[in-house]
């Protein structure tokens, strides 16, 4: 089925042209109301689309479908081609509804506020377009392109006190993506152009398959924060002080796994299963060392990024199983997960500012105020896996094919969840333990306004946990 | 509400048998329904519930114990609700959902909000331990239907573990012995909401689970030591509790711990099947809390038995009804009756009654320990609700009396004398005692053995692996190489032309060994 009026160029067209439209936006100085307006506008605007294109695919089947082909070079013959599926148009919507979240958390920033919003939406359509991409070239620009407004947000808005950090995590990313473009080179060398599902279905030479797959691994791994590499980005990670940046840092691993999942042969081969294999067991201590260093920091923003890491690499170590149940349910899962810790990043940031202003801390910072700590241990709870969201369900599907593999592993990976879920359940004790040194007041609460928006979060956060694709109206 | 509103009007008060099936989840291999199907059963449970939710927001309503009724009286409905979602749950995902439904409950029960999220705590560790069980069996069997359970025994997949599993999550959510914390922390609420979490909330579910998920923990042959080691233990811990403690909400929660293992130990010894039984032993269970909420709601709110005493003489309407429901108690508990080998309801029985009197010496006939000002606001209760009260007893002594054995009567007398008499009044010195009165052993075992060698290994490896080996060492040696690289190309770039000319050499060479070696 082909896409009717280009849909999938559109959606990764129109964070790009409200990027163009926020850069021409008049601002009184240093404010950037109008720009910020603008890019929730064309957030909206987006999200509106991708539920249009929700409608227009078969919710049922979880091939590709609305294909898009464009004749890019005759010589050498690149075509660059798109489709999505269930899975990366749910992803898509995740990603657009955590930004929207980051925006809402931003609202009162008046620094550099227009170049934040045009770099946002730049990442915005980049990474639209990765997960819409269906062919190797363009899945490899939009995949190294990325990184571009990534490393600017970073250094304009991030906050980050040591800018080396920034340095670093460029290039550390910038490495993998290159290793990719040799990987993807090597194949159009001996394949020529190809779509992924070519690519999952080709037969690699075994003279270089080893390579090749051993590129792509390094590559796609150098965005998850995976052992011992983690080190890199939670620095950065538990070092940013713009929950709009934090929130668009910690979608970056989930680039990592949808790419896996895109190229992972249907067939497992030696290589692959060998590189899997190892990435598992690495994996896990990842899961371990992590959850157990989120348990005895103090500081919240590295307690969510380790509940963050422990989610993605379960993920990661679901998709290894190639099973179709299990792809879908991490997307299931996925998408709930990404708005818990965009929402829990606001609030949290939130509260830290209250923090600064009164320069108090924050034990028992939710003791008075009502709206607040309700928002909070609603997503506490349904982050830790409780039944308000799909992570409930979904979780439980992806753990219980693990065990089937391998019972210890699973166990290993239940327990880690379960050390992250109490890393956070301990934040949320910190911050409802009765304090009279906290100065934080009934005046001190969430607005309305961002309370109802959170209200409008848990609603779609439950109905994901009732259906998870309660959106899309049945014909 | 919705779905307790749903379920009564679909199931007319005729406890006829319905079969109402929502489909759930699509998925191929994984479909799941919401089952809200009635059965005579059900209906068991729901009266004595609903009774037991009417009384206390009745309690709630009459003696001013709450101040936000409607958030209250919503959570006790809710408990209804779910207790139904659970107890009517076909598959591991309603099952599930019901549980931790239940948990989420207790946790907006309790309005402390440090109680609330140490509550949540253990709730989040039972519900994790009956993820990981369920998630094994669904692993093994490929199926999430309860029915395929009853074949577990004989397939019997890691039967140890998800028998353990299975028993953390029944014994944690009740808030048997080990996670007794869990249930002692709420002295610190009204009685409202510790009779509301006590006898609708968790230990409903907690009693659902153990007897839907029986055939994964009879498969195991631990079970049978660990349950009645359990059930032995959270009996005696609460015997003590009731006896030493000074606390009177404390002493109440003991005595719940104390119902809690008899009623596990009734479905335990009928194999793990329902036990109408079960159902009449919340209602008596709620009696002695509401028997010890009478002297700390007429006597301003005191909850230290060593602050009362002689109080029958100020509160006599008080007292009166007091002994004359631990009569009905008796008469009551005699219903039940032991079935084949079951005397450990006699043991329950005497363990009670010995707390008891204990505890009613200490409030209404021993020394007079309070102040001038607590004795001075000293109240009975309105007469309407103690005729009320009274009426309400005497009719269910009526109905049951004529089936009591004299011997129950005669039992009554002694215990009656024993309560005035206080022969355990040596233990009194036990309220100075702080090491028994507030220390919390359960909570320094957790943290000596859980938490602070958890915590010990995060740091090692933070300080060792993250910032020594991976910061300092790797990281520190690829920067110095980065750092070194860009020196040496820095000495390239120096502007000699003996340099750029070397360099020039060396990339022909390169090439031409490149051409070389393509041309082989």
């Amino acid at each position: 089925m082909t896409s009717p009026f280009a849909l999938l160029s559109l959606i990764i067209a129109l964070p790009f042209l409200g990027m163009l439209f926020v850069l021409t936006a008049k601002d009184e100085e240093n404010t950037g109301k109008n720009a910020l307006n603008v890019c929730i506008f064309t957030v909206l605007a987006n999200i509106t689309l991708i539920w249009r294109v929700f409608m227009l695919i078969d919710d049922k089947k979880t091939t590709l479908q609305l294909f898009e082909y464009l004749k890019w070079l005759p010589r050498p013959q690149i075509d660059i081609t798109l489709a999505v599926d269930v899975f990366s148009l749910l992803l898509i919507l995740a990603v657009h509804l955590a930004i929207l979240i980051g925006l809402v958390g931003v609202k009162n920033n008046t620094v550099k506020q227009k170049s934040q919003m045009v770099f946002t939406l730049l990442f915005l359509s980049m990474i639209t377009g990765f997960f819409v991409a269906e062919d190797i070239f363009s899945f490899y620009i939009f995949f190294e392109a990325m990184l571009l407004p990534l490393f600017m947000l970073l250094g304009i808005s991030g906050g980050i006190k040591r800018q080396e950090l920034i340095y670093r995590f460029f290039l550390y990313n910038f490495f993998g993506a290159l290793i990719l473009f040799a990987a993807t080179m090597t194949l159009y060398h001996y394949y020529g152009t190809m779509t992924l599902q070519q690519l999952q279905n080709l037969k690699i030479k075994d003279e270089i398959e080893f390579y090749v797959w051993g590129a792509i691994f390094i590559s796609f791994l150098s965005r998850i924060p995976i052992w011992p590499f983690h080190y890199w980005i939670s620095s950065i990670n538990s070092g940013i002080r713009n929950p709009l940046v934090f929130i668009i840092c910690s979608v970056m691993p989930l680039t990592g796994i949808y790419a896996f999942i895109r190229f992972l042969p249907s067939v497992s081969s030696l290589p692959v299963e060998l590189y899997s294999t190892w990435v598992s067991i690495i994996g896990i201590i990842t899961m371990l060392f992590i959850s157990l260093i989120g348990f005895i920091n103090k500081d919240s923003q590295y307690k969510i990024f380790s509940y963050i890491t422990v989610c993605y690499i379960l993920y990661l170590i679901g998709v290894y199983t190639l099973d179709e149940l299990i792809l879908l349910n991490i997307g299931y899962s996925a998408f709930s997960f990404i708005i818990i810790f965009a929402a829990l990043e606001i609030l949290s940031d939130y509260i830290y500012r209250k923090e600064d202003q009164y320069g108090s801390g924050t034990l028992g910072a939710l003791c008075k105020v009502k709206r607040l700590s309700f928002a909070y241990s609603y997503l506490t709870i349904a982050a830790v896996g409780m039944p308000l969201s799909a992570v409930f369900i979904n979780n439980f599907l992806i753990l219980s094919k693990l065990l089937e593999t391998n019972l210890r592993m699973g166990m290993l990976l239940i327990g880690t969840l379960f050390m992250v879920g109490i890393t956070l359940l301990q934040e949320l004790h910190r911050l409802k333990t009765e304090n009279s040194s906290c100065r934080m007041k009934k005046e001190d609460d969430i607005s309305l306004a961002l309370f109802a928006f959170m209200l409008a979060i848990m609603f779609i956060l439950f109905m994901s946990f009732i259906r998870p694709l309660w959106f899309v109206l049945d014909a | 509400m919705g779905l307790l509103c749903f379920y009564i009007w679909n199931n007319p008060l005729s406890k006829q048998i319905s079969q109402d099936l929502i489909p759930w989840l699509p998925y191929e291999g994984f479909k799941a329904n919401l089952n809200l199907s009635s059965s005579a059963e059900l209906w068991s449970l729901m009266f004595i519930l609903t009774g037991m939710a009417t009384f206390v927001l009745g309690f709630n309503f009459m003696l001013h114990t709450e101040k936000r009724y409607s958030p209250f009286s919503s959570i006790v409905f809710m408990n209804l609700a779910f207790a139904i979602l659970l107890y009517n749950s076909q598959d591991f995902l309603q099952l599930m959902a019901g549980s931790f439904g239940m948990t989420l409950l207790s946790f907006y029960g309790i309005e402390n909000a440090q109680i609330r999220t140490k509550s949540l705590y253990y709730g989040f560790f039972t519900e994790m331990c009956l993820f990981s069980a369920l998630a094994i069996v669904f692993s093994r069997l490929d199926n999430i239907n309860l029915s395929s359970l009853q074949g577990f025994s004989q397939k019997g997949y890691h039967r140890d573990l998800i028998a353990i599993l299975v028993l953390l999550t029944v014994f944690g959510k009740a808030g048997l012995i080990l996670f007794q914390n869990k249930l002692l922390d709420m002295k610190k609420l009204p009685f409202s909401r510790i009779m509301n979490i006590c006898f609708l909330g968790n230990i409903i579910g907690s009693v659902i689970l153990f007897v839907k998920l029986q055939p994964l923990w009879q498969a195991s042959k631990l079970s049978e030591i660990i349950i009645p080691a359990m059930l032995g233990l959270s009996l005696f811990w609460g015997f003590f509790g009731a006896l030493i403690i000074d606390n009177i909400k404390a002493k109440a929660l003991y005595l719940n711990l104390m119902l809690y293992s008899l009623v596990f130990m009734l479905l335990y010894h009928n194999g793990g099947h329902w036990d109408e039984r079960v159902f009449y032993l919340f209602p008596l269970g709620m009696l002695l809390n509401f028997l010890l909420a009478i002297p700390v709601i007429f006597a301003s709110n005191e909850v230290y038995v060593s602050e009362m005493g002689g109080f029958a003489k100020y509160m006599k309407r008080n007292y009166l009804l007091t002994i004359f429901a631990c009569l009905c108690w008796m008469v009551f508990l005699n219903q039940i009756r032991p079935q084949g080998e079951e005397n450990y309801i006699y043991i329950y029985e005497g363990l009670v009654l010995t707390a008891l009197a204990h505890i009613l010496y200490r409030i209404y006939w021993g020394k007079e320990n309070s102040g001038a000002y607590v004795i001075a606001l000293l109240t009975n209760m309105s007469t309407p609700i103690w005729a009320i009260l009274m009426l309400g007893l005497g009719f269910g002594l009526w109905q049951c009396g004529a089936e009591t054995p004299l011997l129950i009567y005669g039992l009554y007398g002694l215990w009656l004398v024993l309560s005035c008499l206080g022969i355990f009044r040596f233990l009194e010195p036990l309220d100075e005692m702080e090491i028994i009165q507030d220390t919390d052993f359960f909570k320094g075992l957790y943290h000596y053995v859980i938490v602070a060698p958890i915590s010990l290994l995060g740091r090692i490896l933070w300080l060792s692996i993250d910032f020594l080996i991976i910061e300092r060492s790797v990281i520190g040696g690829i920067s110095e190489m980065t750092t070194l690289a860009i020196r040496g190309l820095q000495r390239i770039q120096n502007t000699t032309w003996l340099n750029y000319l070397f360099m020039l050499l060396v990339g022909l060479a390169i090439i031409l060994l490149g051409i070389g070696n393509c041309h082989d």
